[in-house]
């Protein structure tokens, strides 16, 4: 049971307009209540293995298999990733109410619901009368957290999540986020440029860039002895070593 | 002329587009010394941007008061006449923003936009001298083939490459003080890394005195001398970096310098 | 915490002469001093007084209770025109904006032939083809007026279906439909509120325009723009007819501009 992988990846490639190549032949599995990192910066295809991931891209060929129910994501943009006219209590409900047949709450259900998870991610109750633009970015980013874990998944991206946020707030959402990993063992495939925050979450790192996997492997390993020459750019510039 | 080039002293700032007024950067002192590089860190909303703002003259005139003195290079700038404000803005003051997607108009070419200051300050220049001067200062910024660069749109060109070109527009008339308020934010950690270099480069080439905006302690540690912390609208802890990292004297800067990602796991 | 911000005084001015305009429309469906099609021979012309406010016609009739129906015929005319356009347009611009693609291509291009004629030439020609009157009016002039709201709507759609907050609906299982209507439609309200004013503000104008030239409210109905035509007959002998019609349009559109501005604003 520990053992099997939730995520499992085959020789993927995707193409934009048959001429970018944004995805070269990517294959690597995670397990399950695994913290897999994803490290690379802007245009090296992170977004676009996400969506594959996810199922919102069309074209690619591979094999993506996920065995999990609803995955979920998490964005870098606190802004713009809830309702900006919607109050904080709809928007966690939005979920719930998505629920149909046997499954289908009552609105006590779907409060009760709600509040249990705002307890888990830390917020007060009283948020749920909130709009989004009154909240600061880090108790955005807990909503959206929130959101995504009412959708009762076990798999989560999290694509950049802290990248937008001030620096004392990041350590908060990195523990919040390794917290509900251990509660729910939850799986998350950690998408980050930055590499202490990938060594604080990650066990297992992938470095990529163009649309390949430079380096894999352990987390310490790499951060000690990295091979890609790309790899060690990475770590001079986050003043590792 | 003595070596202090920038002299703010009791900067207060206050927004009056709401109900109440909103106090914004309050009783702020600070002083840059010719050819230093000063670093201004502080979260969002401590008031850092706003305070760099006012240096640079680019404050709204309606909703916003302001409070105090800027003394640039002997000059008072606040509540210094437009016409004068004008003369040191991108003559002896030059800024560079976050945002390179944005900070650069997308319908004109590069050379244009770069040379747009040089049209403003010195309107003895023909046409054949701005060329010369803004392929130079696309060459000192370490862009590949200027000449082709110059014909270019913001659009043709990476983040990186559009930072290095704000630089250059902002270094064209060779200013005294450059105010760079968080311009690698936006930007990947590889080239995050090589424009930090390159305005160290051109602080110790042409003496600019720089004044570097930020939230990541750990780039501004690595770029500048000294560092101001600022929170709150205040300046809550100045001094040498070394001195401020090995021993901050307040517990704000303390929370600052733990928060950066330590290499270990935290505890659950 | 963050303190309301400040209402711009356009905004206050907009609400006041809208809400006079408005107490006036709607006491004119109710109740005007004298029936405003009787004719008095008497009152020829007679100067603005206590007895006739704005004075009388040509026919002697009470310039005021013309005015007021008027108002009110020219204001309903209007919204109707708006609703039209605007339930139309919402509707197109969500569907092409929010699932692109060829669909998108065809309407938007239908769309972009329609816009390029003005409106009111637009009206013209539905009009030659359906007859004058008032309802043909609202007709022709609201399907003149889709493409403007389609136009809006489809561009805020672009913006928000781009929005991380859309994706995140989308993988909670949310479909297409409820996306389009509840977690976009209500955010395009600013924009397309205030597009809605000087959208009305272009139909009263429009009705004003076609009534004046005779294709629009027939006699003896009155409506602000026949009135103003045939006020322009006796602009010497009978300048307040004139006057005190062009006075209304003028507060009418005036009210609603400030009102859209002080919207966008916010």
């Amino acid at each position: 049971m520990e053992t099997t992988n939730i995520l499992e990846i085959n020789n993927l490639n995707v193409y934009y307009n048959k001429k970018h190549h944004v995805l070269k032949d990517i294959s690597f599995s995670m397990k399950r209540g695994e913290i897999l990192g994803l490290v690379g910066e802007s245009g090296c295809g992170k977004t676009s293995l996400a969506k594959a991931i996810l199922g919102m891209q069309s074209n690619y060929d591979g094999s993506i298999s996920l065995d999990c129910r609803n995955p979920q994501m998490v964005f870098q943009d606190p802004y713009s990733s809830l309702n900006p006219s919607k109050k904080i209590g709809w928007i966690l409900e939005e979920p719930l109410r998505m629920k149909k047949g046997t499954e289908k709450l009552t609105h006590a259900k779907r409060q009760e619901k709600v509040a249990q998870m705002l307890e888990k991610v830390g917020l007060d109750i009283k948020i749920r009368e909130h709009y989004p633009s009154e909240l600061s970015g880090g108790q955005r980013q807990r909503i959206a957290i929130a959101a995504a874990l009412l959708c009762d998944t076990g798999f989560l991206i999290a694509d950049e999540p802290v990248s937008a946020l001030d620096v004392t707030i990041q350590a908060q959402i990195i523990k919040l986020l390794l917290q509900l990993h251990k509660e729910m063992g939850l799986s998350i495939l950690f998408i980050s440029h930055d590499l202490r925050v990938v060594y604080m979450m990650c066990d297992r790192v992938m470095i990529m860039r163009d649309g390949m996997i430079l380096e894999r492997g352990c987390v310490d390993e790499i951060y000690k002895n990295p091979q890609n020459d790309y790899t060690k750019l990475l770590l001079e510039a986050a003043n590792i070593n | 002329m003595d070596d202090i080039l920038l002299d703010i002293k009791n900067l207060n700032i206050e927004f009056h587009d709401h109900d109440a007024p909103e106090h914004v950067v309050k009783n702020v002192n600070m002083v840059l010394k010719r050819g230093e590089i000063l670093g201004i860190v502080g979260e969002s909303g401590s008031g850092k941007s706003l305070t760099a703002m006012a240096i640079a003259g680019l404050l709204r005139r309606h909703d916003i008061t302001t409070d105090g003195r800027i003394i640039f290079d002997g000059k008072e700038l606040l509540g210094a006449k437009r016409s004068e404000l004008r003369k040191i803005q991108g003559n002896d003051i030059g800024v560079i923003f976050q945002e390179p997607m944005t900070s650069l108009n997308p319908t004109k070419r590069i050379g244009w936009q770069v040379e747009e200051s040089l049209r403003i300050h010195r309107p003895e220049m023909d046409k054949a001298q701005r060329y010369r001067l803004a392929v130079e200062s696309l060459k000192s910024v370490e862009l590949d083939e200027p000449e082709r660069i110059y014909g270019k749109y913001p659009h043709e060109l990476s983040g990186g490459m559009r930072q290095r070109v704000m630089i250059a527009s902002a270094m064209i008339c060779e200013p005294k003080l450059l105010i760079a308020d968080e311009p690698t934010t936006a930007l990947d950690v590889t080239i995050q890394m090589q424009i930090v270099k390159l305005l160290q480069r051109l602080n110790r080439e042409k003496k600019t005195s720089i004044l570097f905006i930020s939230h990541d302690l750990s780039l501004v540690k690595r770029l500048c001398g000294r560092i101001l912390v600022m929170h709150d609208g205040r300046v809550v802890e100045e001094g040498a970096s070394e001195e401020i990292f090995t021993d901050p004297k307040q517990d704000y800067t303390r929370k600052l310098i733990d928060a950066i990602p330590k290499l270990e796991k935290p505890e659950i | 915490m963050q303190t309301k911000k400040k209402h711009s005084l356009n905004l206050i001015i907009g609400l006041i002469i809208t809400c006079i305009m408005l107490f006036l429309i709607i006491l004119g469906f109710f109740y005007t001093p004298y029936d405003p099609t009787k004719m008095d021979s008497s009152a020829k012309f007679a100067a603005p007084s206590i007895k006739h406010l704005m004075g009388c016609d040509n026919f002697g009739r009470d310039i005021f209770s013309r005015v007021l129906k008027g108002m009110g015929n020219t204001f309903v005319i209007a919204l109707a025109t708006v609703v039209i356009g605007v339930v139309s347009g919402v509707l197109i611009g969500a569907v092409t904006g929010y699932f692109g693609g060829w669909l998108d291509e065809v309407v938007m291009r239908i769309n972009d032939v329609v816009f390029a004629f003005p409106s009111i030439l637009l009206a013209l020609v539905f009009i030659s083809l359906f007859g004058t009157g008032k309802y043909n009016v609202v007709l022709a002039l609201g399907i003149a007026f889709i493409p403007s709201f389609a136009r809006i709507v489809r561009g805020e759609f672009i913006k928000y279906r781009e929005m991380d907050y859309v994706k995140s609906a989308r993988l909670a299982g949310v479909s297409h439909l409820r996306i389009i209507f509840v977690h976009i439609l209500p955010n395009t309200m600013t924009v397309l509120l205030s597009s809605i004013m000087i959208g009305f503000n272009n139909a009263v104008l429009a009705e004003a325009g076609m009534s004046y030239l005779g294709i629009g409210v027939q006699p003896p109905d009155a409506s602000l723009g026949s009135m103003l035509s045939e006020a322009q007959g006796y602009l010497f002998s009978a300048p307040g007819y004139a006057v005190f019609t062009g006075l209304m349009i003028i507060l009418l559109v005036l009210g609603f501009s400030l009102l859209a501005d002080g919207l966008k604003k916010g």
